[in-house]
């Protein structure tokens, strides 16, 4: 009788253990999270479960970081290929044209970036839709209320709200460099339109322009597990005559962590005159 | 099973950055400054070593043939978040490149003609490859 209380407290203890241990390791590292805190530390490897485009998963969930690797647009880092670009108005032209970068693109001459005028090159703020543009991952993060969905580029720690609470889109906003986002579910589609732009930023890294009147539409629908894809159109009659509608951008879910990634000018700046310029020539005694 | 999702996560994670060979690109644009056609080869005494953002910078001295030395600066293309993602920590860059190492450096020099060069590789007197053999890729 002894032998079996011992027995059926043993095996209840372990039990909790066993239960304990699991809820631990689900606690801690849940499928997805990662385990050297986006290779910022020293760790194992991280880990994603191996893809499986038939598990089930929540199409209007879009928590966890992602990825686009720009496929399909001919290597330019852009909405579209550069010969898929609409007409640029008079205004727009002689913005693009007075854009100096050392990517040669569409009429203008690559100059080294010593003799450049990105913004970005003093740590100013990409903006959206430059922000779209690299190969640098973001997270979707959604508010518990529901009310909001927060999108944390790790490029400059830039974060945007998309308000999904019904909200209007604001009337003659004043400039953002990321605008002003509200957003809202067609079937699994979340269309998200921004208004109230900061023309200050290039659209991309080839000093593509838009006009602080710009509309921007971006359709995102999550197609399985691992995989978002998105289309981003932006009306602007000021720069272009017509929309320029992107092509579908896919981003892959990572089992990564964002690590932080400000620009910050005491960096920049030291780097521009000890390395980007003198490699140009340019050296300041 | 465990090596089954290793190779998932790395393979997803290098498929989606471009970590497989790539031509070098550095997202200031400098490669415009840099001759693409010939790799020079110095050697030389690390001063300097900066694993930060917005590219990571290697300081050498290098002297000629008197014992006269002429400090080079080398661009890396890559940056912390991309050495990080190929397993080069802050801290094990750091020590693989501290001030005093001798390294032997392939660059592209600087059109200009000032000791600037981009970084295609470099080796430690034991001939180790720091970064791995190719530390050029994309950057975001």
């Amino acid at each position: 009788m002894r032998h079996r209380r011992l027995c059926q407290s043993i095996v209840g203890v372990a039990s909790l253990l066993a239960f304990a241990s699991v809820t631990v390791a689900q606690g801690t590292r849940p499928p997805g999270m990662i385990s050297n805190w986006g290779y910022q530390a020293e760790g194992p490897e991280p880990e994603l479960p191996p893809p499986s485009p038939r598990e089930p998963f929540d199409a209007r969930d879009f928590s966890g970081v992602w990825l686009t690797d720009h496929a399909g647009t001919n290597g330019f880092r852009s909405m579209t290929e550069e010969k898929a670009i609409p007409p640029r108005t008079a205004r727009a032209q002689e913005a693009y044209l007075g854009r100096k970068t050392a990517r040669p693109h569409d009429g203008k001459k690559a100059v080294e970036p010593a003799f450049g005028n990105d913004p970005i090159m003093m740590c100013n703020p990409k903006g959206l839709l430059r922000l779209f543009m690299y190969t640098n991952p973001v997270e979707f993060i959604h508010t518990a209320r529901g009310d909001r969905m927060l999108m944390t580029f790790q490029s400059q720690g830039s974060t945007r709200s998309i308000w999904m609470d019904g909200r209007a889109l604001p009337v003659n906003p004043e400039p953002r460099w990321n605008g002003y986002s509200v957003g809202r579910w067609e079937g699994d589609t979340l269309v998200v339109d921004t208004v109230g732009f900061d023309d200050r930023a290039w659209l991309d890294q080839y000093g593509n322009v838009y006009s602080s009147d710009m509309r921007l539409e971006e359709r995102w629908r999550r197609v399985d597990r691992d995989t978002l894809e998105a289309v981003y159109r932006i009306d602007d009659p000021a720069s272009y005559t017509r929309p320029w509608v992107s092509t579908t951008k896919v981003w892959k879910r990572q089992a990564y962590e964002l690590r932080e990634e400000f620009c910050a000018p005491m960096d920049e700046l030291e780097f521009n005159e000890l390395v980007r310029d003198p490699a140009a020539g340019v050296v300041r005694q | 099973m465990r090596d089954r999702k290793r190779t998932w996560a790395s393979m997803s994670v290098a498929a989606c950055l471009g970590l497989l060979p790539l031509p070098m690109l550095a997202h200031h644009g400098t490669n415009i400054s840099y001759d693409r056609t010939t790799t020079v080869t110095i050697k030389g005494v690390v001063t300097e070593f900066w694993y930060r953002n917005p590219h990571p910078a290697l300081f050498i001295n290098v002297p000629d043939a008197e014992g006269k030395a002429t400090r080079w600066t080398i661009e890396i293309a890559p940056t912390p978040y991309t050495l990080a993602l190929r397993g080069w920590s802050k801290r094990r860059s750091d020590e693989a490149l501290k001030p005093g190492t001798a390294v032997s450096v392939k660059i592209y020099a600087a059109r200009a003609g000032t000791p600037v060069g981009l970084l295609q590789g470099i080796t430690n007197e034991a001939g180790v490859a720091i970064f791995g053999e190719d530390p050029g890729g994309p950057t975001p």
